[in-house]
């Protein structure tokens, strides 16, 4: 078997290295300070200054006040307590939920959950760039709702929503709105005011922190039922002990996330851009999903007709690129992405869906040779293939 | 830890006898693009024996390999010799396969069945009742039989999918389509597919395994696999389990469209 020459991640999206300035807050935590913050001794108040420390961190980036971040261990907990907390508190208002069909599975799966609890779940449809039509949530929120949920950029084709026109016409129908960020959040500049969201979920590993802490940031004012019972932490909104190690390596990414990731966000979309540009330029038959423009500035995303991601990513591994699909063989359940279907896509063009996401440490001159070695990957998968035959 | 065995990967990498015959003798086709899968086999045969067999396969990294290892055990084999081989002596020469792939292996005999009786039909031979690749188990007590088709031990069962690690079959119950084609208004869901607990006493008792990866199916009549999120139907011809996106039956030929 071919040994991989080069080492190309192209995963960034679904796990990233840990920035080192992270690392060595972590460490010093772990070795210095075994307090609970909520002790009222010397070691207890050491956690607890750690622990604010990087609320204000965390806040700083999202343009939020410190008190509005409420930690948890992932985002996909995030999310579920912002649309189980929102929807059951204001269950008395409306037992109707509205998100989008290209939410993570944490939202589907929640609103599916609520849908039990005698919620009605309307799933916005989008268009073949992944858009929701705000003009399509107006019509959905007519009879009010409990809550909204749209995802702020999607991790599988890098669309970024409209979510400042959504979230106008939440307000104005006076329905809070939840938007998952964890794509976007460090990534882009994300202000949150200007958004206008009640809630937001982001995660730390997008950002160069550790995986094990995220956040779910609740606005003032916002109603939220804690899902968890015991203690008062995290406002009462999220019981049981901080993961104090991860929430300050969390806090120490946020920092630097804050310092560059406008400068990072330019050269990372030079290099997606010549992904975007030139892997349809150079393979026959490759689309791209998402919008060409309007995206995360680290996402390349396309389908290559005629053959099956998993068998892509296996080669491309094999000359030491890791990417990431959306295709049915690559997924446990052996169903294509919802989010491939719900932009119209036909099931044997998803099937063929590539996901590359970038991050500073990747080198715009690999371009060539992700290139070069997916083409003659791609033309012996076609040439196995039944789907295709040759154009003359 | 390698999502496939090596012998798989070699299999993956260097795939033996992918291409097409002109005039096949026989052809046989499984799976569509929908389920992930989709092999063609096309065989050449002379004096009762297959001489020449090429495939072509749209998949995974699983199906390719099945199809390629499927493609050198019946190569030089009789046709019954050839009809005998079963999923599970396929995924035992693999050096085994991840859970959610053995169905691969199913859809490698199946091809191939497919492809000889194709042959068999247009020649006028009798085909044998059944083959032991195709069967759909009818009834079964609980553990795994010596058929059952070995699995790689420990081996993760998915990799990556661009930051969700599940796309649920479930998910297709949200009315999720693109707004050109389907207008702008917003769909509420609908109440499908049985939970774990509708099981009913029917099917109960007369327990059926998912032919692709041998876990008990729910529900009674489609029966659906938990595991491989596929839904079966009982063929009207033949009575055998068969995808319920099968065109035709792989054990009977059926034409399962009209019907």
């Amino acid at each position: 078997m071919a040994k991989a020459k080069r080492e190309i991640y192209l995963d960034h999206i679904a796990a990233a290295p840990v920035r080192k300035e992270a690392v060595d807050t972590m460490l010093s935590v772990l070795k210095t300070s075994a307090g609970n913050p909520l002790s009222v001794h010397t070691r207890g108040q050491k956690a607890a200054e750690i622990l604010e420390k990087a609320r204000r961190q965390v806040a700083e980036l999202i343009g939020c006040e410190p008190f509005e971040v409420v930690f948890t261990a992932t985002g996909s907990e995030a999310n579920n307590l912002a649309l189980k907390g929102i929807a059951r508190a204001r269950k008395n208002k409306s037992s109707r939920i509205v998100i989008s069909s290209i939410e993570h599975t944490s939202i589907l799966k929640a609103a599916r959950a609520l849908e039990k609890e005698g919620f009605e779940v309307v799933a916005l449809p989008v268009d073949r760039y992944g858009f929701v039509d705000p003009a399509d949530l107006k019509e959905a929120l007519k009879d009010g709702a409990a809550v909204v949920s749209v995802i702020h950029a999607s991790t599988e084709i890098g669309t970024i929503e409209p979510i400042e026109e959504l979230a106008a016409v939440c307000r104005e129908a006076q329905v809070p709105m939840h938007t998952d960020a964890w794509g976007s959040a460090g990534v882009i500049s994300i202000d949150i005011d200007t958004l206008g969201v009640s809630a937001m979920t982001i995660a730390s590993q997008n950002f160069g922190g550790p995986p094990g802490a995220a956040a779910l940031i609740v606005r003032k004012g916002t109603t939220l039922r804690s899902m968890i019972e015991g203690g008062v932490q995290e406002r009462g909104l999220r019981a049981g002990q901080e993961n104090i190690p991860a929430i300050a390596g969390m806090g120490t990414a946020a920092e630097l996330a804050a310092g560059d990731m406008v400068s990072n966000a330019s050269k990372l979309s030079a290099m997606a851009n010549e992904l975007l540009k030139r892997i349809p330029e150079e393979i026959e038959d490759c689309i791209v999903t998402g919008h060409p423009e309007k995206r995360l500035p680290n996402h390349a995303s396309f389908c290559v007709k005629y053959i099956e991601g998993e068998g892509l990513l296996l080669f491309l591994d094999q000359y030491g690129i890791m990417a990431a699909s959306g295709s049915a063989c690559t997924s446990k359940s052996l169903k294509a992405s919802h989010v491939l279907e719900a932009i119209g896509l036909d099931a044997a063009t998803a099937q063929g869906s590539i996901v590359m996401t970038i991050s500073p440490e990747n080198d715009a001159k690999d371009v060539d040779y992700i290139i070069e070695s997916m083409r003659p990957i791609v033309e012996r998968l076609r040439e196995m293939s039944p789907l295709y035959r040759k154009k003359d | 830890m390698a999502l496939y065995s090596d012998k798989v990967m070699e299999h993956f990498m260097h795939p033996r006898n992918v291409g097409e015959i002109e005039n096949p003798a026989g052809m046989g086709e499984v799976g569509n693009p929908v389920c992930g899968d989709m092999m063609t086999f096309m065989i050449k045969v002379e004096n009762g024996r297959i001489v020449d067999l090429k495939f072509k396969t749209f998949g995974c990294g699983a199906a390719i390999a099945v199809s390629s290892m499927v493609s050198e055990m019946a190569l030089g084999k009789t046709l019954e010799e050839a009809l005998k081989i079963t999923n599970a002596m396929v995924a035992e020469e693999l050096g085994g396969l991840p859970k959610n792939k053995l169905h691969c292996s199913n859809l490698g005999a199946d091809a191939l069945h497919a492809a000889i009786k194709d042959y068999m039909k247009k020649h006028g031979i009798e085909q044998p009742d059944s083959t032991p690749g195709d069967e759909a188990p009818e009834t079964h007590s609980t553990g795994k039989g010596e058929n059952d088709p070995p699995q790689a031990e420990g081996g993760p069962e998915t990799i990556s999918v661009a930051g969700a690690e599940e796309h649920s079959a479930e998910l297709s119950r949200f009315g999720t389509r693109a707004a050109e084609e389907g207008g702008a208004e917003s769909k509420p869901l609908e109440q499908t597919g049985a939970e774990p607990s509708d099981i009913n006493i029917d099917s109960a008792v007369g327990l059926h395994l998912c032919p692709y990866c041998d876990e008990p199916l729910e529900g009674s009549t489609p029966l659906l696999c938990n595991h491989c999120h596929v839904t079966f139907v009982k063929c009207p011809e033949c009575g055998e389990l068969v995808n319920e996106n099968a065109a035709s039956c792989p054990h009977c030929g059926a034409d399962l469209k009209t019907n």
